[in-house]
């Protein structure tokens, strides 16, 4: 145990020495920091407290967030699993004389960490939760920490599964079965209460039906939940039992490894190995699919591209493969919350800022992202400015199918009419290429290496940045100057538009040289 | 011809390569030794045009960020990147298209020198490491530069590919290409350099030609000058 904790006190103690001998990390860091503060300070505008919007909605907002983190999460255990440890940990620790159950508690212990710097993204929606539902700075760090509480619990269950399953196809089936079958038995009742509940509106009836009792069984986001809304509430015996079942569950776990004397290092060997390798190719510049693990080659051969225009046509081929559609599931998800939010808000330029939030997350997982990590883009002997071009132009169509399928039901839900249905699918695509902007200018100041974690937290911050000013031109041209939504909405895409062709041609020289490193 | 003058690169304090200078004649080969760390790749992935630096590099004459330089490099990156989507025949095609070339049988022949014809509906993702240097190195060739670098080229490879790829390396040669061969294996380059430079923390510590008539190895040489460093 002596060896472990000397190990994670020089981790910690050498990353943090790292950070101070590195200028451009710690400037990176301070400016992240900065940028918190930024968004609290802004959107720390108090309101008056009859203004907010009803905490229900804000608890529901909250169980829907945790519940997906785990079920996205915890799936995971049907083909990987998940590991707590490090490729390193495996190889130095795994093989040396250490009892599985210490390393098992310093696995645990290094995941925690990990999992609470995943919910970093939550500070910065500071600005919107303050002004609709009230919640303080503390209030915030209390949902991160539910955030990364369930994230934790999903990586266990995960590697349980995993464990359980692992070799067998028919354990594969029945556990899954029971997974979907529990998640599918609280989406019917959470279903059957809104269908039940009394109300003037739907809204109504899913906040009631959301703060059901019941929904406090579902696994993990369940407990987890009744503890932060507790916290955020002062309610004691809430936090109680939240902390308590997060107690229990972790307890369940160490006695089902431990006592059951589970050989868990093959178990979370495969999710090591996986991870490892992602991070090896990022380090070695490879670039990161996300195939399906069985493709389909069909038809070879590009075909069609000369110069600068082959890249796009190997994006096409490379989709085709990889089943990339112009709508993706992640797409669809966006498309429903921004959907939902908006109905519940009842406020179509919240649902705009809400999917343009949304893209930030995703924009960044485009094909282009990978081209940069690999050496081709920039050997190619092409104008740099004219391989981005031809390097972003499947974003195009993908960003104005995506938005048009997020806004078209806006015409039905709010009889806006189609020329804001338009303004809002421009919007939205410009945004996206708004954001893109940022990161390739990220890219182009700090190239390929850097911290992955404060590089993140820059994007973040920049975005949120960048944004900001065309929503509040949409927001003060609609509700002070009383203009029809479509030109607000158009104005406000024409500005994203300038600032997006302003960040592309800051980066136009991205492509030439990006101080490509494997270091 | 490939030129280095004067290269100095730096990140932040650390000088990964110190006022570098050397160049490689059409029809040469070079290799390049060094311990870990000694900046090798820095100023390969200089020359490839992947990082900033300070001084100059010609390639043909050319500045090796010029298109047209770029048109006439060929690079070998020390570990193989390749597409997870793209097969194999589709990288050559890939790479001839990029460049704004004809296929005129190259990609074929390449594939079947290094054993990879067979594996021409293969993707990337499905290719061992063996495979992927292979791949690697019909890209570099396949779109007939002049000055060909290779950043540990023999790393992974079966002895069937090492033997090829030497013949590659007497091939390119013959056609006058100049060649850079950056590698921890001297023996295995020994039979065919024409020029060797040995670096150590960033900055050359020997240079010779193959026509030089010292007594010593070129490994006793290599070890001469950089036992007793530190591995960075």
């Amino acid at each position: 145990m002596t060896a472990l904790l000397y190990l994670l006190a020089h981790k910690a103690k050498n990353r943090i020495k790292e950070i101070f001998h590195r200028p451009a990390e710690l400037i990176l860091l301070l400016v992240g920091v900065a940028l918190v503060v930024f968004v609290i300070f802004t959107g720390n505008i108090d309101a008056d407290a009859s203004s907010y919007r009803p905490r229900e909605e804000l608890n529901a907002i909250i169980f829907a967030l945790f519940t997906l983190v785990f079920v996205l999460t915890a799936k995971n255990g049907f083909v990987n699993g998940a590991s707590m440890f490090s490729m390193a940990d495996v190889s130095l620790l795994f093989t040396g004389p250490n009892k599985s159950k210490t390393l098992l508690s310093y696995g645990l212990f290094s995941q925690m960490g990990r999992s609470l710097m995943l919910g970093i993204f939550i500070l910065y929606q500071y600005s919107w939760v303050h002004s609709l539902y009230g919640v303080t700075v503390g209030g915030l760090f209390i949902i991160l920490v539910g955030y990364a509480m369930t994230v934790f619990l999903a990586q266990m269950v995960a590697m349980l599964i995993y464990s359980f399953t692992s070799g067998s196809d028919k354990k594969v089936r029945i556990i899954k079965g029971v997974f979907y079958g529990i998640v599918g038995a609280f989406v019917l009742y959470l279903v059957s209460q809104v269908l039940r509940a009394s109300g003037d509106n739907l809204l109504t009836r899913v906040l009631i039906a959301a703060a059901s009792p019941v929904l406090h069984f579902f696994p993990v986001a369940g407990f987890i939940r009744l503890g932060v809304v507790g916290a955020l509430d002062g309610n004691l015996k809430a936090i109680l039992i939240g902390l308590g079942c997060f107690v229990a569950c972790l307890i369940v776990y160490y006695l089902l490894v431990s006592l059951l004397n589970m050989d868990y290092y093959e178990d979370v060997l495969k999710a090591t190995e996986v991870s490892f390798s992602a991070i090896t190719a990022r380090k070695e510049g490879k670039a990161q699919e996300m195939a399906p693990r069985n493709v389909k080659v069909g038809k070879t051969g590009l075909g069609k591209g000369f110069g600068a225009s082959a890249i796009a046509q190997k994006h096409v081929v490379e989709n085709r493969r990889g089943k990339v559609l112009l709508l993706d599931l992640s797409s669809v998800i966006m498309a429903v919350i921004t959907i939902a939010f908006s109905f519940f808000i009842k406020d179509m330029i919240a649902g705009l800022t809400m999917s343009i939030y949304l893209l930030v997350m995703t924009i960044g997982t485009g094909r282009w992202s990978k081209e940069l990590v690999l050496p081709y883009v920039y050997l190619i002997p092409e104008p740099p400015f004219k391989k981005l071009l031809y390097m972003l132009k499947e974003q195009v169509p993908a960003l104005l199918v995506q938005s048009a399928v997020t806004f078209i039901p806006f015409y039905f839900i709010f009889r806006c009419g189609w020329p804001a249905v338009i303004g809002f699918v421009l919007a939205r695509s410009v945004a996206g290429f708004l954001f893109i902007g940022v990161d390739l200018l990220l890219h182009r100041w700090f190239g390929v290496g850097g911290n992955k974690a404060l590089l993140i937290m820059l994007y973040f911050g920049l975005c949120t940045l960048s944004a900001v000013p065309g929503i509040i031109l949409a927001v003060v041209l609609y509700q002070m100057m009383f203009l029809p939504l479509s030109l607000c909405v158009t104005a406000m895409a024409l500005f994203d538009l300038l600032l997006a062709l302003v960040l592309l041609f800051f980066s136009r020289n991205v492509l030439s040289v990006s101080e490509f490193n494997n270091k | 011809m490939l030129q280095v003058n004067h290269v100095t690169k730096q990140y932040g304090k650390l000088i990964a390569n110190r006022d570098v200078s050397f160049q490689i004649g059409d029809g040469e080969i070079a290799v390049l030794l060094g311990p870990n760390g000694a900046g090798k790749s820095t100023i390969i992935k200089c020359i490839a045009g992947l990082l900033r630096f300070d001084g100059e590099i010609l390639i043909d004459s050319l500045g090796n960020k010029t298109l047209d330089a770029k048109r006439r490099l060929g690079y070998v990156p020390e570990m193989p990147a390749v597409y997870d989507m793209l097969t194999v025949g589709e990288h050559l095609e890939f790479m001839l298209r990029a460049y704004k070339m004809e296929d005129d049988g190259t990609a074929d022949r390449l594939l079947e020198r290094f054993e990879l014809l067979d594996k021409k509906d293969k993707l990337g993702k499905e290719l061992s490491k063996g495979m992927l240097q292979k791949l690697s190195i019909c890209c570099a060739l396949v779109h007939r530069p002049s000055v060909i670098i290779f950043d540990e080229p023999m790393v992974g490879l079966d002895p069937h590919a090492i033997k090829q790829l030497k013949q590659v390396f007497l091939e390119l040669r013959q056609n006058g290409a100049s060649v850079l061969i950056s590698t921890h294996m001297i023996d295995s380059v020994e039979a065919y350099w024409d020029k060797a430079y040995i670096m150590k923390d960033g900055a050359f510590v020997a240079e010779r030609s193959a026509t030089d008539t010292s007594e010593t190895s070129l490994e006793d040489l290599f070890f001469a000058l950089t036992e007793g460093g530190e591995d960075a």
